[in-house]
């Protein structure tokens, strides 16, 4: 049997075909994309059902993001969020709240609703909620535990009866760096002395799959036919690996989990002979929905959020310095066996310094075991130079990025960070592009909403959350941009032969659209509606909508 | 209230770290714990463990060895609370001794006996010159109390006279010399006053539709702490882009009236009063079009 799509537009991304208005999906598979009449030679030999019912939407292929952090989504997603900027969360639609004032109405507001054992509110930022203190939140709640989480997550505060709750020590805990008790203040490293006491009730069974299943659907919610797990281990290797498997497994999830482990957990005191040999033990036991390939992820330099980017001079405007996650020796060290080992290598890079790094050891291994079609991938790529994107282009280096750090942070970071001319070349996309290197956008969710309409807006717009357009000549085109959540994302995970595009052959992942990203106001591309999915060629839809057939 | 001394070995790797920890772990002359980053990399001889449980060791001569784990100032308590008077800390190769004595100078209860950088005589010169780890290297160096030189002493070059001063040299094998045991730190070692810099803070603030010019500018004037404004404001005029430096404010006008809320740097601890500035508490936020976190 046949299932047959009609649409407005269906963008392909197949160069031979850009257009068409009907596509024939079989167990799962593009037979045929075109029109009803070139569809003739299928129609004609094979029991088929017509769809009319998405006859106004456009379809594109299935969006793909190729790196975000499902375990750290589990631990964020069932906390309430008050955020400066709109989210769109399936469950709820969260206005933007910037105020002062509007942060304390909108904590109220939630208190009377839930029934919390301890209240976790996540998105609060002194840029534009102002100083968070003990005090501000015992007078809005004083008998019930509540924490207020800073949004880049380095940071909370809590009140005195969540301290009571939780038993902390005050004596204890004055003895603490970076503690403050008196505004119930924890950050750094006395955040973790905070999480130490929250894990029990933040990491409970419950509550951790909880998360995982709005993760699921953030997910659909987007549009998403294929995620990256980029980081499998980043808080518990076997559990993460247990619980993914229990909620993701089954046939309410619509989307498949590309797993690519934590390299430096998984090789941490053992032999690079131990670590390739689970690897290949847990990629033949995986699939069909969760599935690990010769892939594995690296850690440079600290986070862009942080401001522990690597740098190369002139640094930072206040002269601090970034910071390494990994001793550079070793980092080639670990770099050199999974390279020999035929893997497709992913590592996080977040500043030029680390960059820098990166390419000079892969220039290395590529005169040590010339590779093509390597897979070797620059994670987030916050500064790069445009010398770097010549050079990386040359060792054959794909690039998968965070452009909503431009969005988010840009403005900050030209005042407080960097200076302007760094600042708004943050995620140097057109570069990317013109130098022909594979480039795709992601999430890293929730460090930005897993929103691929979203983030195509600001790689095509390039315009910051203050207003302002930074770096007008590195913005895409929407067809760039369309490419870099579809077939270049799945170019980066190494399954192109696929997803990705829609021709015939590749599975039938199709994202629909209530509009075509290629031709409305390109201010309007993170307007789009996400009507909902085909994955494999089983249909969901984000709203319900019409019987169909 | 327990109380713990504290020594902290860092260095680069290679350096020589794991190799004085194993030789302090099997010439004991107290009891002492050791807080590892990779407690599988420490080549203890297998006739001195007694039991392992877990992620820590426990020798027989009373010593014990355990896994850094998520916070470390909580296993420096559990170690106190299991009767340890002497806690010693393995950086990592990439930690900066800087940020490791500033989370743990002035714990109440623990005492920083020294902190140790030690360093390899012979990839000295080649360190410094790194492209990727010359700063960390000078940072590691700078803050320590001593610098333990191995395999030869480097031949200090005169820009290095405050490394040199501090420097010892420590043979490969053989009973350790007394000093390892009895370094003390030093307070007052050059390089580790505070550098006092200008604090700058942020804020955005969505201006109150409405608001005079006069008003907008006079407030800037009036907090001279504002050392910058940039953002979009509508005033009774219309829509701004506003830019200010200083005191100096510039209004032009701007077409796209998409966004709204200008950011403001200031200078001490002196919060201007934006509530003068900011939306009526009353008008729905969601009616602003896109803000950053």
């Amino acid at each position: 049997m046949l299932d047959v799509y009609i649409a407005k537009t269906i963008v392909t991304l197949n160069r031979s075909q850009p257009d068409a208005t009907a596509i024939a999906v079989r167990d799962g598979m593009i037979v045929e994309v075109g029109s009803l009449s070139s569809l003739e030679p299928w129609l004609l030999r094979e029991p088929h059902v017509i769809h009319r019912t998405f006859e106004s939407d456009v379809m594109v292929p299935g969006f793909i993001d190729p790196h975000l952090h499902p375990a750290m989504a589990a631990v964020i997603l069932p906390m309430h969020f008050i955020t400066a900027m709109p989210w769109s969360l399936p469950w709820r639609e969260v206005p933007a709240t910037v105020t002062p004032e509007a942060f304390d109405r909108e904590m109220v507001r939630i208190l009377a609703e839930v029934d919390d054992e301890i209240t976790i509110f996540w998105g609060h930022h002194d840029l534009w909620h102002g100083a968070m203190h003990r005090s501000r939140i015992d007078q809005l709640s004083g008998d019930r535990p509540v924490v207020v989480w800073n949004r880049s997550f380095h940071e909370l505060h809590m009140n005195h009866a969540c301290m009571l709750h939780l038993g902390i020590d005050e004596v204890l805990a004055q003895r603490r760096k970076q503690v403050d008790l008196d505004a119930g203040r924890f950050y750094e490293n006395g955040l973790g002395f905070a999480i130490s006491r929250l894990n029990p009730f933040i990491l409970e069974d419950a509550r951790f799959r909880q998360g995982l299943e709005r993760l699921r659907e953030v997910v659909h919610f987007g549009g998403h036919t294929t995620i990256g797990d980029m980081a499998v281990g980043l808080f518990d290797f076997e559990r993460e690996l247990r619980e993914s498997r229990a909620i993701f497994g089954g046939p309410e999830t619509f989307f498949r989990v590309e797993q690519v482990p934590h390299g430096g957990v998984l090789t941490h005191g053992r032999s690079a002979e131990e670590a390739l040999a689970q690897l290949s033990s847990l990629a033949a036991e995986s699939g069909p929905k969760l599935t690990f390939r010769k892939r594995i992820k690296f850690f440079a330099d600290g986070a862009f959020f942080s401001q522990l980017a690597q740098l190369l001079p002139p640094g930072y405007l206040d002269g601090h310095e970034g910071e390494w996650l990994m001793v550079p020796e070793l980092l080639e060290a670990k770099l050199r066996e999974f390279w020999h080992a035929g893997y497709r290598i992913h590592v996080h890079v977040t500043g030029d310094r680390a960059v820098e790094l990166t390419l000079s050891i892969l220039e290395q291994l590529q005169s040590e075991l010339p590779r093509t079609n390597h897979g070797f991938t620059l994670e987030h790529m916050g500064y790069a130079t445009p010398e770097q994107l010549a050079w990386a282009k040359q060792l054959g280096v794909s690039v998968s990025a965070n452009i909503y750090y431009l969005h988010e942070l840009s403005s900050r970071y030209a005042e407080m960070s960097v200076g302007y001319e760094r600042a708004s070349s943050m995620g140097r996309l057109g570069t990317c592009f013109d130098e022909g290197l594979i480039t795709a956008l992601h999430s890293d969710f929730t460090m930005a909403p897993a929103q691929p309409l979203l983030n195509m807006w600001v790689a095509v717009n390039r315009v910051n959350a203050q207003g302002e357009l930074m770096a007008e000549s590195e913005r895409l085109t929407p067809a760039q941009a369309l490419a870099a959540v579809t077939v270049n994302a799945a170019k980066i995970l190494g399954i192109e032969h696929e997803t990705g595009s829609l021709r015939a052959g590749k599975r039938a992942d199709v994202t629909i659209l209530s509009d075509n990203p290629l031709s409305v106001d390109p201010m309007a591309i993170r307007d789009i509606v996400v009507r909902g999915t085909l994955f494999e060629g089983a249909l969901r839809l984000n709203e319900p909508m019409h019987d169909i057939g | 209230m327990t109380s713990v001394e504290l020594t902290l070995i860092g260095g680069y790797l290679g350096a020589g770290k794991t190799t004085l920890l194993n030789r302090m772990l099997s010439q004991a002359r107290h009891r002492f714990a050791v807080i590892v980053n990779d407690l599988g990399a420490l080549p203890i001889d297998q006739a001195l463990i007694e039991s392992t449980s877990g992620t820590s060791l426990t020798l027989t001569n009373g010593c014990a060895c355990c896994q850094l784990g998520g916070d470390l100032a909580s296993q420096i308590d559990q170690l106190a609370q299991t009767g340890f008077e002497r806690v010693l800390i393995e950086a990592s190769g990439v930690a900066k001794m800087s940020r490791l004595r500033d989370q743990l100078v002035g714990l109440p209860g623990v005492t920083l006996r020294a902190a140790m950088t030690l360093i390899d005589g012979q990839s000295l010169a080649s360190l410094l010159c790194s492209r990727w780890v010359d700063r960390l290297i000078r940072d590691q160096l700078d803050h320590a109390d001593l610098i333990i030189a191995t395999r030869v002493m480097p031949s200090w070059s005169s820009e290095q006279v405050a490394w040199r001063e501090r420097a010892v040299f420590l043979e490969a094998s053989g009973e350790l010399p007394d000093w390892v045991w009895q370094v003390q730190s030093q307070v007052s070692t050059p390089g580790f006053a505070a550098v006092t810099k200008p604090e700058f803070h942020h804020r955005a603030v969505v201006v109150r539709r409405g608001l005079s010019r006069a008003d907008f500018e006079g407030f800037v004037a009036a907090h001279p702490q504002i050392q910058r404004a940039k953002g979009f404001a509508t005033l009774n005029e219309g829509h701004f882009l506003v830019q200010s430096t200083v005191g100096r404010c510039i209004l032009t006008p701007s077409p796209a009236q998409d966004f709204e809320g200008v950011q403001f740097i200031w200078v001490g601890d002196e919060l201007p009063p934006f509530a003068e500035l900011s939306m009526d508490q009353g008008e729905p936020v969601a009616e602003v079009e896109s803000v950053g976190i």
